[in-house]
Formats: C-alpha cells, sequence, structure tokens
C-alpha cells in the first residue's frame, strides 16, 4: 500500500512537471506572430501606462529610447497572479467563488513544498523533528496553511460546481469534462482533508509521511482513506496539465506573448530573423487570390497584385 | 443575383438594390427605380441630380462627392434628401443607375 | 422570453433564420426615436430565398449547393481551411494567439458583460462571445486534435455539416473585432482573434468574404488605387475641388501638395474621407500648411488611400497593401508616413504590419494625432479656443486607442481647443465600439445597415446620449469627435436612423476640423452645422 502511495506521488509531480513543461515548449516555440496587443500594457512608461498609452503616442516614436517599465510589470502580474484582479473587476460574482479556489491551492501548494522541507531537515537532523516551541511553531503553521488551503480548494470548488450546474449560461457551455474536473476537485481533497482529520492517534501524519518518502521508508503504516486521498490528489496532478487547467501556462503567454507583446520589428535581430523564415514558408491556401507568380513562398503571394493580370 | 420587379419590369440587382448593370440604363429604368424611393413623378429636380450623376459616373467611373454635387447641381443637401429621401448615395445614385459607392464613404 | 439559441441550431437544414431580433426585446435607450419598424421594413429582393439565415440580415453570399457531394465538398473545404489555420506554413501570422485562444478557455463568461453586441441584442445567445468561439472550439478539438471519445467528453462537440459551416461564416460577421471581451478575459482568450481567424479562413480557403470588403474593397484598391473606386484622375480633381472650396470657406490660400519627392510628411487619407468628409483633409491641408510642415500627398495605386480591409479579414490582402504604402513612401524618398483620422489603417500600417515590413521597406510610420498634438501643444497655430464655445465628446476608435494605445494626444488637443469638453463613461482604452467595427461602417445590404444601427451602434448611441445628458435640447449644437472614418460612417448612420440630429442637436466630425475651427487665421464657422 504504502508503495503504491509513494509511486503516486512521484508520478504526480513529475507527470505534472513534464506536462506542464511540455505545454510551456510548445507555445514559446510557435513562430513569430504579427502584433495584436491589448492596451493597457503595463511595461509601458509608468505615466503612459496609468491610461493604457504606448510609445506610439510620443512624436517620432522611432527615434526614443525604449523603456521598459519592470516595475509597472510586476505591478501588474503580481495582483492578477495572487488575487485574479481581472475576475475580481470583471466578473465579481465568480471572484468570490473562484478566488477562494484557487488561494486554496495556493496555499495547499506552499504547504506542500513547506512539508517536504520539514521533512528533509528532520531527515538531517536525524530522523526525529525537535519539539521545543520553534519545531512545535513550524509543524502548526504548515498543517494550518495546509488545513486551510484544504478548505478553501474544497468550498471553492463546491461553489464553481453549484454555479456551473445553476447558471444556464454556464451549463450550456460546459462539457461531461467541466463537472468531471471540479468533482475530481472535490473529491481527491476531501478524501485527503478527511483522511487526514480521521486517522487514528500514532497514525502516522502528513509530515511523517513526507519524511518516509524521502526515505522511500515502505514500513510507514499510510492510513486508508489518508493514502487514497493522496493517490486521488497526485493523479489530479498529473491530469491538470492535460486539460484546460493548465490555463496557468496559457495566461503568462497570453499576456506576455500576446497582449503585452509590443516588440517593433526594426529593434530586434530575433524578429528580422523570424519574419524572413516565416517568408519563406510556401502556404497551400485554395482561394485563388492566395496564389502567387513566382515561387509561391509568403514572399512571393505578399508581393503579388491578384487583381492585376500583369503583375505583380 | 436578386431581381426585383419594378413597374413590371425585372432588374437584376446587387444586394442593395443597386442596378447590376449600370450600361442598360435609360430614362425608363430611372423612372421605375424612383419609385423605390417613393417618387410618384420625376421633377426636373430630379433630372437634374440624376444627369449630373450619370455624366460624372461617366466620366470618372464613380459617384461624385456630394459636396461637389450640391455646388454643381445649385442645390442643397437638404434638398437632396427631399427629394431622394434615402440621400444622395443610396437614393439618387439607385436612380441614376450608378453601381453602390463603395469605401469608407 | 425567446428560447435560448443553441449550438445545434446552427446547423438546421430548414431555411428559417436561426434566432430573430425582435426590436421589442432590445434594451431600451435613454431618448427612445421614431419607431423601430424600419428593422423590418427592407429592399424587397430579400435574402430568405436562399442560404441558411442566421438572423435575418446577411453579408456572406454562399454557394447553395443542392447535392449531398456538393455539400460534402464544401465542408471537406472548410475543414481543410481549418487545420492550415492551426498550421506554421499556412497561419504563421497568428497561430501562437489562436492556439492559446482555444486549450485555455474556462467557459467562465466574464467576456459576455464586455461585449457591446451581446448586451445590446437584450442578450440574444448567438451573439454571445463565446457562441461562436465555442462552435469553432469543438470543431478544433475533433477534426484539427483528431477527436475522440475523451475528446469529446472533455471539450464537447458539435456535428459538422454545410449548415453550421455556413452560419458559422455568416457569424464572424456579428463581432466587432473590438477585442472588449479580450480585455475583460481573466485568462487572455481572445474571442475576437477568433472570428477574425473564422473570416480568414473562408476568404483564404473558400475565397468566400463580404463584397464590401474583398471585391470592391481590398481587390478595387489594389486595381485602380482605391476602395471608393477612385483612380489617381478622379483623386486629384476630387481634392483640387476641395481646395478650391477650403480657400473660399477659410479665406487663406489652400494648395494640396501631389507627389512631392523628398517630403516630410507623406500623409494617406482614409479615401472616404474625400468623397463623404471633405472638411476633414481639408482641415488638414489648412494646418499643416499653416504649421510649416513639409508634406504631401501621393496619387499612386493605394498611396491616397490608407484603408487597409485585410486587417480585418485576409492575411495576404492586409500584407499586400501594407507592402504598397510603404513602397509609394520608399519611392517619394519621405521621411515618414503619417497616418489620417482612420483607425484600421492605423492599426494595419503602424502595429499589425510591422512585422511583415523589413528592409527598405521600414520607413517610420506615425499617427495623425499625434502631429496634430505636436503642432496644436507646440504653439505652431494661433488658437482661439472660445470659437469651439460647444459641448463636444470624444469616441475612441478602438483600433487606435485599444488596440494600439495612442489615447492622449486627442485628448490634448480637445482639451487645448475646446472648452466644453466632456468624456463618454467609459472611455480611453475601455471604450465601447461604435458598433461599425472591423468593417460593418462600409456594409449595409439585406438589412445589415439597420441591424448595426439598433443592435451594433445601441451601446454607443446611448453613451453619446448620456455624455450629452445635460444639454439635449436640438437647440444647443453638440459635435461628437470621432477621429476615425470608420466610426464616423457608423455614427452618421447611427444618428439619421435614430433621427438624432434632428431631434438632440447631435453633429459629428473628426479631430483636425476643430481644430481649424479654433484658428484665428481663418474665417470663423469652418465647421457646419448642416447634417451630412
Amino acid at each position: 500500500m504504502t508503495v503504491f502511495v509513494y509511486a503516486a506521488i512521484v508520478f504526480g509531480v513529475l507527470a505534472f512537471a513534464v506536462g506542464t513543461a511540455a505545454r510551456a515548449v510548445q507555445y514559446a516555440r510557435q513562430p513569430m506572430h504579427l502584433r495584436w496587443e491589448l492596451y493597457p500594457v503595463p511595461h509601458e512608461r509608468a505615466d503612459r501606462a496609468a491610461h493604457g498609452g504606448s510609445y506610439f503616442e510620443q512624436s517620432e516614436w522611432w527615434r526614443q529610447p525604449r523603456q521598459r517599465n519592470l516595475r509597472g510589470e510586476l505591478a501588474a502580474m503580481l495582483p492578477e497572479m495572487l488575487l485574479l484582479k481581472a475576475l475580481r473587476e470583471f466578473n465579481r460574482g465568480l471572484w468570490y467563488r473562484s478566488f477562494p479556489f484557487h488561494l486554496g491551492l495556493y496555499l495547499l501548494a506552499a504547504a506542500a513544498v513547506a512539508l517536504l522541507a520539514l521533512a528533509g531537515a528532520t531527515l538531517g537532523l536525524g530522523g526525529a523533528w525537535p519539539g521545543g516551541a520553534f519545531g512545535r511553531g513550524c509543524v502548526t503553521a504548515v498543517t494550518a496553511v495546509g488545513a486551510a488551503g484544504l478548505a478553501l480548494a474544497i468550498a471553492g470548488a463546491c461553489a464553481l460546481l453549484l454555479r456551473r450546474i445553476q447558471d444556464p449560461a454556464l451549463r450550456a457551455y460546459s462539457s461531461p469534462g467541466d463537472f468531471f474536473n471540479l468533482g475530481f476537485f472535490i473529491v481527491a481533497l476531501s478524501a485527503l482533508g478527511l483522511g487526514w482529520a480521521t486517522r487514528q492517534d500514532g497514525a502516522p501524519g502528513a509530515l511523517a509521511i513526507a519524511a518516509g518518502l524521502l526515505r522511500w521508508d515502505l514500513a510507514v503504516p499510510i492510513p486508508a482513506l489518508l493514502g487514497a486521498g493522496i493517490v486521488l490528489s497526485a493523479l489530479l496532478l498529473a491530469y491538470i496539465p492535460l486539460t484546460h487547467m493548465s490555463h496557468f501556462v496559457g495566461k503568462y503567454f497570453t499576456y506576455h506573448a500576446v497582449r503585452w507583446d509590443d516588440a517593433p520589428l526594426g529593434e530586434a535581430r530575433r524578429l528580422r530573423t523570424a519574419l524572413s523564415a516565416s517568408l519563406a514558408h510556401r502556404p497551400t491556401w485554395a482561394a485563388s487570390h492566395m496564389r502567387g507568380r513566382g515561387d509561391g513562398t509568403w514572399a512571393d503571394v505578399v508581393a503579388t497584385n491578384p487583381s492585376r493580370e500583369d503583375g505583380p | 443575383m436578386p431581381i426585383v420587379e419594378l413597374n413590371g419590369r425585372p432588374y437584376h440587382v446587387d444586394d442593395n438594390g443597386f442596378l447590376q448593370d449600370p450600361q442598360i440604363w435609360n430614362d425608363d429604368v430611372a423612372r421605375d427605380f424612383a419609385t423605390t424611393e417613393g417618387i410618384a413623378e420625376m421633377t426636373d429636380e430630379h433630372w437634374k441630380l440624376v444627369r449630373y450623376l450619370r455624366e460624372y459616373y461617366l466620366q470618372f467611373g464613380i459617384a461624385p462627392m456630394v459636396r461637389k454635387l450640391c455646388k454643381e447641381t445649385g442645390l442643397k443637401l437638404a434638398r437632396v434628401y427631399e427629394l431622394f429621401p434615402s440621400g444622395p448615395a443610396n437614393g439618387a445614385c439607385k436612380v441614376a443607375g450608378l453601381p453602390k459607392p463603395t469605401g469608407c464613404v | 422570453m425567446r428560447p435560448r439559441t443553441k449550438f445545434s441550431d446552427l446547423a438546421r437544414a430548414d431555411r428559417e433564420p436561426v434566432a430573430r431580433i425582435d426590436p421589442a426585446d432590445l434594451p431600451p435607450l435613454s431618448s427612445p426615436g421614431p419607431p423601430p419598424a424600419k428593422l423590418a421594413a427592407a429592399w424587397p429582393a430579400r435574402m430568405d430565398a436562399a442560404g441558411y439565415p442566421l438572423d435575418g440580415t446577411r453579408v456572406l453570399a454562399f454557394p447553395d449547393p443542392a447535392t449531398k457531394a456538393e455539400r460534402d465538398a464544401l465542408v471537406g473545404a472548410f475543414l481543410s481551411g481549418l487545420e492550415k489555420l492551426f498550421s506554421r506554413e499556412n497561419n504563421w501570422t497568428f497561430l501562437q494567439p489562436l492556439l492559446l485562444s482555444m486549450e485555455h478557455c474556462a467557459r467562465c463568461q466574464t467576456c459576455s458583460d464586455a461585449c457591446h453586441v451581446f448586451e445590446s441584442s437584450g442578450r440574444e445567445e448567438l451573439y454571445r462571445p463565446t457562441f461562436r468561439s465555442e462552435i469553432f472550439r469543438r470543431l478544433y478539438f475533433e477534426h484539427v486534435k483528431g477527436g475522440g471519445l475523451v475528446s469529446a467528453w472533455q471539450h464537447g462537440r458539435v456535428e459538422v455539416t454545410w449548415p453550421l459551416v455556413a452560419r458559422l461564416g455568416e457569424l464572424a460577421y456579428r463581432c466587432n473585432l473590438c477585442r472588449r471581451c479580450a480585455q475583460a478575459c481573466p485568462i487572455g482568450v481572445d474571442n475576437g482573434l477568433i472570428a477574425h481567424e473564422i473570416r480568414k479562413l473562408f476568404s483564404q480557403e473558400l475565397g468566400i468574404a463580404p463584397t464590401e470588403l474583398h471585391a470592391s474593397g481590398s481587390m478595387l484598391q489594389m486595381k485602380v488605387g482605391s476602395s471608393t473606386g477612385m483612380n489617381a484622375a478622379a483623386v486629384r480633381d476630387n481634392a483640387s475641388f476641395i481646395d478650391e472650396e477650403m480657400t473660399e470657406k477659410t479665406g487663406v490660400a489652400v494648395e494640396t501638395p501631389w507627389d512631392v519627392e523628398g517630403a516630410d510628411v507623406l500623409l494617406i487619407h482614409n479615401a472616404g474621407e474625400i468623397l463623404s468628409w471633405p472638411e476633414n483633409p481639408g482641415a488638414f491641408a489648412v494646418i499643416l500648411n499653416a504649421a510649416g510642415i513639409s508634406w504631401t500627398m501621393s496619387s499612386d495605386i493605394a498611396g491616397y488611400d490608407s484603408v487597409n480591409y485585410g486587417v480585418w479579414y485576409d492575411d495576404a490582402q492586409l500584407a499586400r497593401v501594407a507592402r504598397m504604402h510603404a513602397e509609394i513612401a520608399k519611392a517619394l524618398k519621405v521621411k515618414k508616413i503619417v497616418v489620417g483620422e482612420c483607425g484600421h489603417a492605423h492599426k494595419a500600417l503602424l502595429v499589425v504590419a510591422d512585422r511583415l515590413l523589413d528592409g527598405d521597406l521600414r520607413i517610420p510610420r506615425e499617427s495623425a494625432l499625434t502631429l496634430l498634438r505636436d503642432i496644436v501643444a507646440g504653439g505652431r497655430l494661433r488658437l482661439d479656443p472660445s470659437r469651439n464655445d460647444f459641448p463636444v465628446t470624444l469616441h475612441d476608435p478602438c483600433n487606435v486607442v485599444r488596440l494600439m494605445g495612442v489615447v492622449e494626444p486627442q485628448r490634448e488637443v480637445l482639451r487645448l481647443v475646446c472648452p466644453r469638453f466632456r468624456e463618454m463613461t467609459p472611455h480611453g482604452v475601455d471604450n465601447y465600439c461604435c458598433g461599425g467595427g472591423s468593417g460593418f461602417a462600409v456594409m449595409g445590404g439585406n438589412g445589415f445597415q439597420d441591424w448595426r444601427s439598433q443592435v451594433a451602434g445601441r451601446r454607443k448611441l446611448q453613451q453619446v446620449l448620456d455624455a450629452f445628458s445635460d444639454c439635449l435640447e436640438p437647440a444647443v449644437r453638440k459635435y461628437v469627435c470621432a477621429p476615425c472614418s470608420n466610426c464616423k460612417g457608423q455614427i452618421r448612420d447611427l444618428l439619421a436612423f435614430h433621427d438624432v440630429w434632428r431631434r438632440h442637436g447631435i453633429m459629428y466630425g473628426g479631430l483636425a476640423e476643430l481644430v481649424v475651427n479654433a484658428m484665428k487665421d481663418v474665417n470663423p464657422g469652418f465647421i457646419e452645422w448642416e447634417w451630412r
């Protein structure tokens, strides 16, 4: 039994990491696209970013040095990542449900990392976590964060599921998978929470299991429900990158590579090289005006005037 | 392409009801299309506008600027709207057998 | 309450519209105009005879296949185009943003409340920003990503039939591409982009696009020089007429310089201005001459028409026209191109096509709004703002503002020349589209003009009425400044449809006209308060 739990954790974490990385790599490797930004762009100079302006507001913008306002970019990113600012602004009703859910997941992730750190320290200290005020304090803090995370995530997932079922506008657009995804969160995290809360005195808790995992100690007797919760949660973790729930990856690119991508071609060798490479592709679009009169590359197609028979 | 019957005569028109083939235009065609503007009787003022549009079109291949139309015919824009309720582009041009003006006009 | 439109409705084989927009369902305007009977009255030759109608209006002309084999062939062509949208060779131009918008939508519907079309239609499901996206996404997962049971379970599915395909194409033209929804999306998914890509699929693979945008749009522009049909002779004739008119009106000799080699500025207007709003190019000529700018216009093919309709529906057409503009500037050896008051031309030439122009085609390109700001704020004109003593509000063209970040220059000008300038709510990058965006303002057959006056432009009309709520009586003349030809055309149609000039004295026009109206060195009364 224990070996299954350990194996599931390792599998879940690895699958999540590989799946997420694969998605990120897939998006990062897409060709340069035409500009399609959306203002405000927060890395603009602060006085312009305040009203959503761009460098095009300057006279002869191409003569002005371009400054990248990193502080502005971070000031836009952090509230968006941590507080789901856009959702709060544009869909408050959903935010009341979605924010606790996401905050719960953040807390759970933080608790898991802290737990592994404590477990690692335990091994370093010879196998036992020190009692004492500090030692107990650490454990209490991690426990509190984890428990709060679980409670928030489960409550949020329930609220989201309920809304998806009740609101006709959401229901009409939902697939069976959408309901399943939320249900999966509720079941896996509930099992985790219940298993942890109902474990018997003397049964290993989260820290003991984490330390056991690091030692690969198969003798740790993991209670059944808690073990099931861990396995389900690990599978959920592995499942996320396969679905639109990996939108945290997508969001990085929709913001940085589309909405805020205002880099002019002239400044970047990278973009100029990408343009030459793209213009060398041969499109196969079937409409008659899409043909070139030469070698059929994009460079040829865009240099052709389809309204004139004599070309170009 | 849609066919519309005006005064008992069928015409090929575009989606906006403009005469498909400007070549077949004559005074009778103008009278027929005038019914779509609710014009029962083409007056001299109607004809003045229509003839100017027609001449300009034959020279330049498009409809003239509205301002030029007013200046050359001596009719105020408000009067043009009285004569052709859909206005110079959608009303007068249609009666004059011009293709519907294109572009951001 | 009308029944909620479903995805499967688009596949219906009958010839009934999927949704009927009843004017009674539309949100009331604070100033109800004449009864909306116009929406029902239309040209006798209606569309209902052919095709698979969507909502009682139509902008695309589809083939009407009679046999199953013909229908299958069309569906096959659609699916092959769908695949091309996701290939690097065919769609490197937008592949990355498109993929991102395909795979991460959480179907939370946050975008819906940001959409003026959806809201102004009385929340007709068909116009929800995610409606077409969701159908398109399901087709993507099934036909591009391999499909299968798990995929259908995860993403849902829709049956692909010719009626569905045809209606999806038409539905891509019920979105203004204003991308206000993308701004609201917590994940950054872009429904406007999806509509844009569907339009491209139909144009680039099936050769289907609105006549106004393609055959008598970008093709006409590349053939004779302008989507208005003006050739070089016609534009020179019109421009000299404008020069005469402006000279007479302002009391200052106005002459437009043509094809001047080595000028600092090549000014490219939307040619529609020359035909429909000649006072705008006229005002630019007055201002640039008075400010001592070295400038020219070009009579070369496409050199006198900044429009680039390709940015709405076709990447090849976009690239071709952008290159023509750059080639002309190169040949004239000008220092920079300045794009006149035309929003989509701004976005096309300065932003989207930026990554298409390299080498000697990389001519600096700038907005006329910043140039006007430099001239006005730099004190290069003698101004008397009291000549503009009437309420003015500003419409923000999406292409210039939300999609390009030129927000303040036009405001700086207005604050200097219009003492009674007031903002709309919301404004700046949060503003609403006029309802004419993405080419709608130049499209009108089959009741489409009524649709955009009633539905797409409704939110904007309400904003305008609200901005002037303290002075709605017709005796007080008011001015909506819309520095964009497309927006101006739409606002004209909107005000006319709802009879707003007569009832409320609300006129519209560009920015340059307000500047000239305040110039001490020209005769007063440049702006004419006569409906046009």
